[in-house]
């Protein structure tokens, strides 16, 4: 191709390509789909590629994991940083892909803040959805920011967000669990009101949800259902080797 | 032997120069030195002193620090490999301009202008191998192989014959096929159809099953008449008997890319970095892959060009048989790039140009891209991601799951550390790693789990309705109804909901690690569900809901 000619016709030569070559993007692919009870969260019905989602409150834990569900679900790898304790049997009840979940261990961080900052971008190079526990300087959360745009990954918080700026987020205030008397039952699900607020938002969102749902997973809060039509499918705790329970007194 | 259908006038006549262990040079390590590269757990390349001692290609890492337990192992980084052969690469330029390269360690050139110049292919040969290893900063002189012959399939098998016998007899001398299809073919017939797997780059299957059915030598697959080998074997067979005959070994409908199918970008701000570079490269790539997906086809042979403000240039060809899909294309850019970049010289100015050529496309037929089961691109870019995180932070901090089993909500998966196990679909071991036993744990609590398992367990204590701590005795009995609880010597809180014990004896067999417990779960009044276990009369909070 010819190269000389001024910088103006050059650019002209180019912006007559770029209908040609350019990439052409689908609304779809860049949204991330999300489990459907949640979707009433997100205008977009799904996560936008490149932004950052806050979950704060006491659930933080459990609605990170139900909102990287959908993804996991449907092929996105998915990178934990920062989170030692999560529950992995939870994760799969709620619907995530432990084939591509990859955690870096907390020992890292001992390595200091910039190599730690690398392995963060690294991640965000490499996969979909990552779920951190924040805390780290304002400049280096915004240099993983730009670098979570240009990658279209989606950044998950844990906790207080930090120095991030969120797109979204999430507020998990503490719900009410079914199932569990006084020395009887067992936590069969939790009913949780989650509202979304951001500046992509034009005014909050809030969703009604089982979470976790009777098999761990998430699901619509459906009027009507009450726990009676539940009991037939809970199932016993078998007692290993159990020698007999009884309440003294 | 059979009828001889196939002529060779049209196989160009090339040079293959091979380094079958180039990562262990690219890592700088010394050949009396025993040292292995390792990837995906297998050893991909070692040092003629590991060789020595029985470390062999493809085998796992516990057989090769058992054959050899003093092996110094090296991680696996193409980047480096790429980045280091750019030296060699750039220094083979000098006499051949249009050489192409198929992967860190291998380079392809035609024969016939640069033999001219240095009067014969043999002293053309030895002058290669003299540059390449006059590149090699580590100044040893390594394994390398150089062969001469009709087509890349049979100066590829020379390389390798080259390269076994610089190592015996440690110089380097090229092997040299002599033109012509009964040479060629005389050269071919004795040697065993595993090159086919080998240098050809055909599936283990079908040279298992040419080993099955009682043909072991290239020359006994040429000998069956081509029809019977397509009827009974398909076209992979017949391609195999094509070149084990010496005839065209290039892939099936491999064409040469229209002349007007190219991607570019020029920068007005000159690009000193190389990571805005191979974002623009992925960018490229991308379109160019889409470009000719969007015709059926998919690029084997790639031109890659960069050109900075004051006219300095790198341009490479890279060769892949059966196609590059998008993350290759970008791969190799980085590999051209990055050893440009670093190169002793230095760049005086920054990029403004970079361009993507296909030089040659083919037909894909789906060998690149699978279906059900094989990697995807995501599946392709996270576990690079991996391998350089592991790279950054070592392999023992990067971590996956696996499955354990247990009753403890802990101890169903557990994390193992990724150069345990091998990432991505098609490695068969994910269903390994994953899945879970067919029955259910006895004992297990139902779902849904605890999504905060706690490393440490949190000190508690349970107060009955009096103030007094709940105890439960051996038979499972609570001294007291459970009002409130109080963790890690906090304010108690008061308990909403309650239910257990379940009692749990695990291994009871085994004086060392048998565990005696009760499980709870709690809800208290702010809300919170947690998993609380009792053992040796102390509370203990394992888990959050």
């Amino acid at each position: 191709m010819k190269r000389d000619g001024s910088l103006h016709e050059r650019r002209e030569r180019l912006s007559k390509l770029v209908p040609k070559i350019g990439p052409v993007t689908f609304a779809r692919d860049r949204v991330l789909p999300v489990e459907p009870a949640l979707e009433p969260l997100f205008p977009e019905a799904g996560l936008i590629r490149g932004s950052v989602i806050g979950c704060q409150g006491a659930t933080a834990m459990s609605v990170a994991l139900a909102l990287v569900a959908g993804p996991s679900a449907a092929g996105s790898w998915l990178a934990v940083v920062g989170v030692p304790s999560l529950g992995l049997r939870a994760a799969s009840e709620v619907g995530i892909a432990l084939e591509r979940l990859v955690m870096v261990a907390d020992q890292a961080r001992d390595l200091g803040e910039e190599p730690w900052a690398n392995v963060i971008s690294a991640l965000i190079d490499g996969f979909d959805v990552i779920v951190l526990r924040a805390d780290v300087r304002a400049g280096i959360a915004r240099r993983l920011q730009s670098r979570l745009q240009n990658r279209g990954a989606v950044l998950v918080l844990v906790g207080d967000p930090g120095p991030f700026s969120c797109d979204v987020v999430i507020n998990c205030r503490q719900g009410e669990w079914e199932g569990l008397g006084h020395g009887s039952g067992r936590l069969v699900r939790r009913r949780l009101v989650l509202s979304a607020s951001g500046r992509r938002l034009p005014r909050e969102r809030r969703v009604d949800v089982w979470l976790p749902g009777a098999s761990g997973s998430i699901e619509p809060v459906v009027a009507g259902a009450g726990l009676d039509e539940l009991s037939t499918m809970t199932p016993t705790i078998e007692p290993d080797r159990a020698p007999g329970i009884a309440l003294a007194g | 032997m059979g009828r001889d259908t196939t002529g060779t006038a049209d196989l160009p006549r090339l040079v293959v120069v091979q380094c079958p262990d180039w990562s262990v040079v690219a890592a700088g390590a010394a050949p009396d030195e025993p040292a292995a590269v390792l990837h995906a757990n297998r050893v991909v390349a070692r040092t003629p002193a590991a060789a020595v001692t029985g470390v062999r290609h493809g085998q796992r890492r516990r057989e090769a620090q058992r054959t050899c337990p003093e092996l110094r192992i090296i991680a696996h980084d193409p980047a480096r490999d790429g980045r280091e052969f750019e030296a060699a690469v750039r220094s083979v330029t000098e006499m051949v301009p249009r050489l192409e390269i198929t992967q860190p360690g291998l380079l392809t050139f035609p024969a016939k202008g640069p033999a001219r110049y240095f009067g014969g292919e043999h002293a053309m040969g030895l002058r290669v191998a003299e540059l390449i290893t006059a590149s090699i900063t580590t100044a040893h002189t390594w394994m390398l192989g150089i062969g001469i012959g009709d087509g890349r399939f049979t100066a590829g098998v020379a390389a390798a014959d080259s390269a076994v016998h610089s190592a015996r007899r440690s110089d380097q001398q090229p092997t040299i096929v002599d033109p012509g299809v009964r040479a060629t073919r005389a050269f071919l017939a004795p040697l065993s159809v595993g090159t086919l797997r080998d240098v050809g780059g055909l599936s283990a299957e079908l040279v298992d099953l040419l080993h099955r059915l009682g043909l072991h030598t290239l020359g006994g697959l040429a000998a069956l008449p081509a029809t019977d080998v397509l009827a009974r074997f398909g076209a992979s067979g017949a391609f195999a008997h094509r070149i084990a005959s010496g005839g065209d070994d290039r892939p099936p409908g491999t064409a040469t890319a229209p002349p007007d199918l190219l991607v570019m970008r020029t920068f007005d701000d000159p690009v000193r970095m190389l990571d805005p570079l191979v974002f623009t490269a992925k960018q490229l790539a991308e379109e160019l892959h889409a470009l000719l997906a969007a015709n059926g086809r998919v690029c084997t042979r790639l031109a890659v060009l960069a050109e900075t403000e004051h006219g300095e240039r790198s341009e490479h060809l890279w060769y892949k048989p059966h196609g590059l899909s998008a993350t290759a294309i970008v791969e190799r850019v980085r590999w051209q790039l990055d050893g440009w970049i670093r190169s002793p010289a230095g760049l005086t100015g920054g990029v403004v140009l970079l361009r993507l050529t296909p030089d040659e496309v083919r037909s894909d037929d789906g060998s690149q891209l699978g279906f059900w089961g094989e990697r995807t691109e995501a599946d392709e870019w996270a576990v690079r991601a991996v391998s350089r995180v592991a790279g950054l932070v070592g392999e023992q901090q990067v971590l996956v799951p696996a499955w354990r089993g247990g009753r403890l909500p802990g101890d169903t998966y557990q994390w193992v550390s990724v150069d345990r196990v091998e990432l991505g679909p098609g490695s068969g071991s994910v269903d390994e790693r994953l899945s879970a036993a067919d029955v259910p744990w006895q004992g297990q609590l139902p779902a849904p789990s605890p999504a905060t398992v706690l490393d440490e367990p949190l000190p508690a204590e349970v107060y009955g309705a009096t103030g007094d701590v709940v105890r439960v005795n051996g038979r499972g009995l609570l001294s007291a109804v459970p009002d409130s609880v109080s963790i890690q010597g906090k304010q108690p809180t008061a308990i909403t909901a309650w239910a257990g014990p379940w009692p749990l004896d695990e291994r009871w067999w085994d004086p060392e690690r048998h565990r005696r417990l009760a499980r709870f779960q709690l809800t208290t009044e702010r809300g919170t569900a947690m998993l609380a276990v009792v053992e040796n009369q102390q509370w203990w909070i394992t888990a959050v809901y």
